[in-house]
Formats: C-alpha cells, sequence, structure tokens
C-alpha cells in the first residue's frame, strides 16, 4: 500500500488511504490531462476526493506531467534502471506492483531505442489470494504427478493471482519450482528476496525471458515445474523443450476461452499435440469463474 | 615583559589560527570535490554492471564531507519526495561549483544506461578539473597560510608593542 501511494500525487493517494478498501482496488489509470480513474471490485470509477464516483465534474483531474511524475517515482528518478522495461510498456515496482506506460517511442531505423513524453501509466495493484488455486490444484497436482498446466483469460482477472497461488501450493507441497517471473509481479523480488509468497521451494530467476530462464534453469536448478506468466505462441517451442525434458509446466496465456486461444498464432498445434493436459479457463470479472478442462485436443 | 610576551604570543596564535582555517577551507572544498569525483565514479560502475537506482548506489557511499553529506540527504529526500526539482543546499560551495554541482544531480537518472554514463564522463571531467585545482590549492596554499598567519600575527604584535 505505501508503494502505491509513494507513486501517486499527495491528493490522489489521500482519498484511497482514507475512503477505499485496498484490497478491492486493482488498478489507478491516470491520463494527462483527463479525469483520473480506478477500477474498484472490477468497475471503472472517477477517483474524487471523496473517494470514488461515476461523474466526471467532480473526478481528479491529471496534470500535463502526471504520468512523467509515476514513472520518475517508479523508477526512483533513475531512468536507466528500467528503460529496457519501459520500451516493452512496463515499470515494475516493489511489492509487485506494475505500471503500464504509454509514451512517444524513440525509434532509429526499426528498432525502439527509447520512451519518452509519457501520456499515460496504468498502476495495476497485486493481491495475494491464499487458496484461490485449490480447485486447479486438484487437477494438476494429481497422484503426486504434475500436469502441464495452462491458465486461460483474459487480461485482469487474476491469472498472475493464481499462478502465484499454484506457484505457493506446488511448491509446499514438495515439488521444486523454477519461477520465470520475467516482469517482477508473481513473486515481486526487491533487494533478492520475494516479497510475495511463492513457496518455500521455489527458485524465482526475474527480469529475464523465458528461454534464458529455461537455460539457465533446467540443468542447474533440477526443477519438477517450471511456471511462466503470460506465454506467447513464438515461446511454445521453450514449453515443448521444457517438456521433452521431463520437466512440467504451468504458463498462463491471454485469451478468453479455449476456441480463442486455437485462434491464436501457433496455438493450434499445441493444443491438438495436447502439450497441456489442464486448461483452467477464468472468466472475466466480476464473476471470475474457473472452469477446468482436461485432456483437451482439437 | 610577560605581558608584551603574552600579546605577542597571542597575535600569532590569532595568525596561526586564521591560517589553519583558510588551510581548512581549502581542505573541505578540495574534500567535497574529491567525494563528488568518487561518487561519480561509483555511479558509473555500477550503472555499467548492476544498474541500481541512483539512491541505492549514494545511500552505500562512505563520504567524507559533511557538505556533500548533506547534498546526497538532500538528493536522496528528493527522489523519495514528490518535488519536481532537487533543493541542493550552496553551504561553503563557491558560484561555479553549486552550479555544477546542482546541474550533476539534476541530472542523475534521466536517461537510459549508456546516456547516463556518457553525462557521467561530462560531469567526471569537469568536478576532476575542479577537484585537481583544489588539491593544488590547498596543497601549495595551505601551508603557507598558516605560516603567513603566523607571521603576520607575529608582526602585528610586535608593531602593537
Amino acid at each position: 500500500m505505501d508503494e502505491l501511494f509513494r507513486l501517486l500525487p499527495d491528493e490522489y493517494a489521500a482519498p484511497i488511504a482514507d475512503r477505499l478498501c485496498y484490497d478491492r482496488l486493482c488498478e489507478v489509470r491516470i491520463i494527462n490531462g483527463m479525469p483520473v480513474r480506478v477500477c474498484y471490485d472490477g468497475a471503472y470509477y472517477f477517483l474524487c476526493r471523496t473517494g470514488i464516483t461515476k461523474q466526471r465534474a467532480d473526478a481528479f483531474v491529471a496534470d500535463a506531467r502526471a504520468a512523467d511524475g509515476v514513472v520518475m517515482r517508479a523508477c526512483e528518478r533513475s531512468l536507466y534502471t528500467v528503460t529496457d522495461t519501459l520500451k516493452r510498456g512496463y515499470v515494475s515496482v516493489a511489492g509487485g506492483i506494475r505500471i503500464g506506460v504509454c509514451g512517444s517511442g524513440v525509434m532509429s531505423g526499426t528498432e525502439l531505442t527509447a520512451v519518452k513524453d509519457f501520456t499515460s501509466v496504468n498502476i495495476r495493484l497485486p493481491h495475494e489470494i491464499k487458496g484461490c488455486a485449490a480447485s486447479v490444484l486438484l487437477k494438476t497436482l494429481a497422484n503426486g504427478v504434475i500436469k502441464n498446466t495452462l491458465i486461460v483469460s483474459p487480461p485482469g482477472a487474476g491469472k498472475t493471482t493464481l499462478l502465484r497461488d499454484l506457484c505457493r501450493s506446488v511448491s509446499d507441497r514438495g515439488h521444486n519450482v523454477l519461477l520465470c517471473d520475467e516482469k517482477y509481479e508473481i513473486a515481486s523480488v526487491c533487494k533478492g528476496a520475494p516479497t510475495l509468497d511463492v513457496g518455500c521451494r521455489t527458485d524465482v530467476v526475474s527480469g529475464v525471458d523465458k528461454a534464458k530462464t529455461l537455460d539457465m534453469g533446467i540443468a542447474n536448478m533440477r526443477p519438477d515445474v517450471i511456471m511462466m506468466d503470460e506465454l506467447f505462441g513464438t515461446e511454445l517451442d521453450d514449453v515443448r523443450r521444457a517438456s521433452t525434458c521431463g520437466i512440467a509446466v504451468i504458463a498462463t496465456v491471454h485469451a478468453k476461452d479455449p476456441d480463442d486461444l486455437r485462434r491464436k498464432q501457433g496455438w493450434e498445434r499445441a493444443m491438438t499435440e495436447g502439450l497441456f493436459d489442464v486448461l483452467a479457463v477464468l472468466s472475466a470479472p466480476p464473476r471470475r469463474n474457473i472452469e477446468l478442462y482436461e485432456g483437451i485436443r482439437s | 615583559m610577560s605581558l608584551k610576551i603574552f600579546i605577542v604570543f597571542l597575535c600569532a596564535a590569532i595568525g596561526v589560527a586564521t591560517g589553519y582555517a583558510v588551510m581548512r577551507s581549502y581542505k573541505r572544498n578540495y574534500e567535497y570535490l574529491d567525494g563528488v569525483c568518487a561518487l561519480i565514479a561509483e555511479l558509473k560502475r555500477n550503472i555499467a554492471y548492476r544498474r541500481d537506482g541512483a539512491v541505492s548506489v549514494l545511500r552505500a557511499m562512505e563520504i567524507k564531507s559533511r557538505q556533500l553529506e548533506k547534498n546526497v540527504g538532500e538528493y536522496i529526500a528528493f527522489a523519495g519526495g514528490k518535488a519536481d526539482k532537487p533543493d541542493i543546499s550552496r553551504g561553503f560551495l563557491s558560484a561555479e561549483v553549486y552550479e555544477r554541482t546542482r546541474e550533476f544531480f539534476a541530472s542523475i537518472g534521466r536517461g537510459d544506461g549508456q546516456s547516463q554514463i556518457n553525462e557521467l564522463d561530462m560531469f567526471g571531467e569537469r568536478f576532476i578539473g575542479l577537484r585537481d585545482a583544489a588539491e593544488t590549492k590547498y596543497k601549495k596554499l595551505g601551508g603557507v597560510a598558516v605560516k603567513l598567519g603566523f607571521l603576520i600575527g607575529l608582526g602585528v604584535g610586535i608593531l602593537a608593542l
């Protein structure tokens, strides 16, 4: 909570601290010159002096450099620490907070070299819900064997929260877990220690892409299972590589449902060959149901 | 007679103390600039490998100069706070050193790794030049100031009699 307040101007932080329940707050969205919005209990509201409102006229209006201020505070005035992630559109902050950033790109030929003049930020707050993956765990960890599991959901439905709990549960049940925390939001490692509970047998590789994590981790850390967030079709070969080494993979992907997933590049083949044994499909908020599919092949 | 000796002794002591104070001012100026140079070198080293935030690097530094310690504290407060610019106090710094110091603190963290290293190189050159001048002044003129202070004090004491 303190980390969020450090990022925000005091006038925005005050109503959040005084009038809102932090556990129900998912996002704070700031667009320069526009009303400040928050996602509260899965619905969007404007942030105002008295808390939240549906009335645009009452909302705080962000000043022309508000997004820049958030980014600079997020990196403690050291942009060079976050230029690589900024080029991928985000900044990670302690406590698992991820800030989506929009601004003007600086291109050198076809390469994006920097992002400047930030126009908007979306501060996404993580939530630790212990036990939320219990139903998935029953399918994933049957008879002591870990099955390849894919968590499917649209953005903002809670797949990272689910993955974190699954990671903690599998790890605490005696399995070596290698967690690929590319965006520092699952374990949120700060100064060499995870700040969120990912289990006592979890080795965390932060800020490194999935392929390199597999290179580093498979031989050296001897994991039973590898966990990774936000898988893309281009990374499925890495999953196959891990699977053929006898290591289970638990991952998440952005899609509405299995049919939507099949339409994504590279996924049709993965589904046909049965790369994942269990599919956990999360519905969008506020329902957040989990539908489980086992042995799905097209 | 003993009063006369006492007056001469007092004047010489005052002269030495004044010379010593001048030498101390040269020394603290040198120590300040030497500290800034060390700080720049450490920032460059860190950015080239670990790439920690400037605040963590500055916090971990051992700083001799009290004024620099104060300025670093002011920068850390700025980095953790919500002000737009760091408020760096001037203390005993000359106008030129103060201006360079303000520019230096304001430049930290405004670009990517390579641009920051280039900028630190530029500031490094400037501060090394200032430090070398301050070192020469301290080593050459510091001793002279004490001796001169003694002689002037002695002369004033004798003339006062």
